[in-house]
């Protein structure tokens, strides 16, 4: 993977970036505490840098900028097809963050956006707002961490915790059940420690073979970290899925899924788990193409995909064997019917 | 390449004697080079510096890893000869607000620039110029956000009568930390050239695409199994050898070359 050398780039949130509009509101302001060091550039709107012309994403991520905004307009969306429901009727996401600090050489996020820098909506509040007024309606399933991994920034931002006082608070007065997930490759087990336990809060952790992690997971928590932390939780009392999706196709590739699932099935009890899931890589045609041209030496993004009505998957022969294999590997651990096995 | 845009004679001067630049054979602005470095001095005003940067960039061919630095003289309420790195540019032509990111350590400080379009005898800006913004808006169809920088060297406060008196102090007094920025950019630069993928397989292509009796649909799959299998250090050679003692290769017509290239594939995984 193209990446440069550090020691040429600014640390992380060297530079913070804050809409006019919102500089004098205390979540902003909070924020720009922890970060006495930083120079701060008002700006008018978060898209005159998220969305400028011409940005290069690798480079920004080598030092990410920080952009604090405001989330106008629509702030809960529907699933998405490329997404697992996990068979939820009312399946939404929000991102209350855009971008990652993790630097996952697969991420469709580098297809997805312009920008590398990552963005932080400061009015939590107003997502909760619609939040109660779907619940109104329905329940509601939300995943609180696509587009970003929450808890990755948890000691920064405690928008893990928020979420699950807001998931206590909301289910105790609202005439139908909030359930999220957070999706997370985050290790860190003292991020949890101010978290409320909940039966509606799902950590999902991607789980992936080491040799995955050390070669395209740049940043994130080893496998051991992961699996001890989703342990924890689930010792705590905490609803934990772990997502064997998305499989990455290498050398060797069944030998390092079955030594991570010998890890996994050694540090969890799997009978204990809420569920796993299993899919192959894929993604969209235009994020692909985008992909390709920001990392030419990517055997991941230049990998000879088969194309599907507009989205990239593993010739079908390869990915049939391999959601098989792991499908397979998995029924023995755990009931079948908590595998959710991704389907076009 | 570095790319160094200066709008006068005098702010490139102390550039070119560092660099030891020679004048290209140029016509159309005045140009100054070595391996590393190229210089073109556009004139003042937004249109001219427009026009150069885009004229320069152009002419020499401008790669994603070279990087663009515009540096001069402004003037501001910011202390004279002081040199500032620019974090925000904003247009009060067109009142438009661009923003070059600052990923790259540096030892300046840096500061917002106003830029227009006139000469200002009078102003309360932190620093005003009349190139910047231009220089950005032309740049930017040329280079990514990252690789556009701009140093700005206060002559003075809004007294355009004594500015050509010290634009070689300016420049002078500061050369050795904007040559310590280009030094890092110039690494920075050299860095992505040595990462980027070799192309090798375009070579084996040109060979193989006979070889398989390719169709059009067939030329593209055989040249994205190629890229892969050179990113990942497959051994090609040595599959196409094994294919042709196998009499798989060459192909006689379409039909066979449909199935040697599913073969190939399979090679490859």
């Amino acid at each position: 993977m193209n990446t440069l050398g550090n020691n040429y780039f600014n640390k992380a949130f060297s530079h913070i970036y804050v809409e006019e509009s919102i500089k004098n509101e205390a979540a902003a302001t909070s924020i720009l505490m922890g970060f006495p060091n930083a120079t701060i550039i008002y700006i008018n709107h978060y898209k005159d840098i998220f969305c400028r012309a011409n940005q290069n994403y690798i480079s920004q991520q080598a030092s990410h900028s920080l952009i604090l905004a405001r989330k106008t307009g629509t702030k809960i969306y529907k699933g998405s097809p490329v997404c697992q429901s996990f068979d939820n009727k009312y399946f939404y996401y929000t991102s209350c963050m855009m971008n990652c600090l993790y630097n996952c050489e697969y991420c469709y996020l580098k297809g997805m956006y312009q920008s590398g820098y990552l963005v932080l909506f400061i009015n939590l509040e107003d997502i909760f707002d619609e939040v109660c007024e779907m619940l109104q309606e329905h329940p509601v399933y939300l995943c609180v961490s696509y587009d970003t991994d929450i808890m990755a920034m948890e000691q920064i931002f405690h928008l893990g915790e928020k979420w699950c006082n807001f998931v206590n608070t909301i289910n105790q007065k609202s005439p139908n059940e909030l359930t999220i997930e957070i999706r997370t490759k985050c290790g860190n087990q003292s991020n949890w420690e101010n978290l409320k336990v909940s039966p509606n809060v799902i950590f999902a952790f991607t789980i992936s073979p080491e040799y995955v992690i050390d070669h395209f997971e740049r940043g994130t928590s080893s496998l051991s970290a992961r699996l001890n932390c989703a342990s924890s939780l689930i010792n705590a009392g905490f609803p934990v899925r772990l997502c064997f999706d998305p499989m990455i196709y290498c050398k060797d590739w069944k030998t390092h899924y079955k030594d991570m699932l010998t890890k996994a099935t050694a540090s969890i009890n799997f009978s204990s788990l809420y569920d796993v899931s299993v899919g192959s890589f894929r993604i969209s045609k235009e994020y692909l193409k985008k992909m390709r041209h920001m990392l030419p030496d990517s055997a991941i993004a230049f990998f000879p995909y088969e194309n599907t009505e507009g989205f990239y998957h593993y010739p079908s022969d390869i990915q049939n064997e391999m959601e098989q294999f792991l499908f397979s590997e998995l029924s023995g651990h755990i009931s079948k019917d908590k595998i959710f096995l991704w389907k076009e | 390449m570095i790319y160094l845009i200066c709008a006068l004679y005098p702010e490139a001067k102390p550039l070119i004697d560092k660099y030891n630049l020679k004048k290209a054979d140029d016509g159309k602005f005045q140009t100054f080079k070595n391996d590393v470095i190229t210089l073109v001095i556009t004139g003042t005003g937004q249109i001219s510096a427009a026009i150069a940067t885009a004229y320069v960039l152009t002419k020499y061919e401008c790669h994603k890893a070279d990087f663009v630095i515009n540096i001069g003289i402004c003037a501001g309420m910011l202390p004279v000869k002081g040199a500032y790195l620019i974090n925000k540019i904003i247009d009060i032509s067109s009142g438009r607000t661009y923003y070059p990111d600052m990923l790259y350590k540096s030892d300046f400080e840096e500061s917002e620039l106003f830029s227009g379009n006139s000469i200002l005898s009078e102003g309360n800006y932190p620093l005003y110029d009349m190139e910047a913004a231009a220089i950005y808006q032309a740049a930017i169809k040329f280079i990514s956000t990252d690789r556009i920088s701009f140093i700005k060297i206060v002559s003075d406060n809004f007294s355009p009568e004594s500015v050509k008196t010290v634009i070689n102090d300016c420049l002078e007094g500061n050369i050795s930390i904007i040559d310590e920025y280009i030094l890092s950019c110039k690494k920075i630069a050299d860095e992505i050239i040595a990462t980027e993928a070799s192309d090798d397989y375009i070579h084996l292509f040109d060979q193989l695409k006979q070889d398989f009796h390719c169709s059009v649909t067939m030329e593209n799959s055989l040249k994205g199994l190629l890229k892969y299998a050179c990113i990942s250090k497959i051994d090609i050679p040595g599959i196409i050898n094994n294919m042709k003692e196998n009499e798989i290769l060459p192909c006689q017509n379409k039909e066979e070359g449909k199935k040697a290239l599913e073969h190939f594939r399979k090679q490859l995984f």
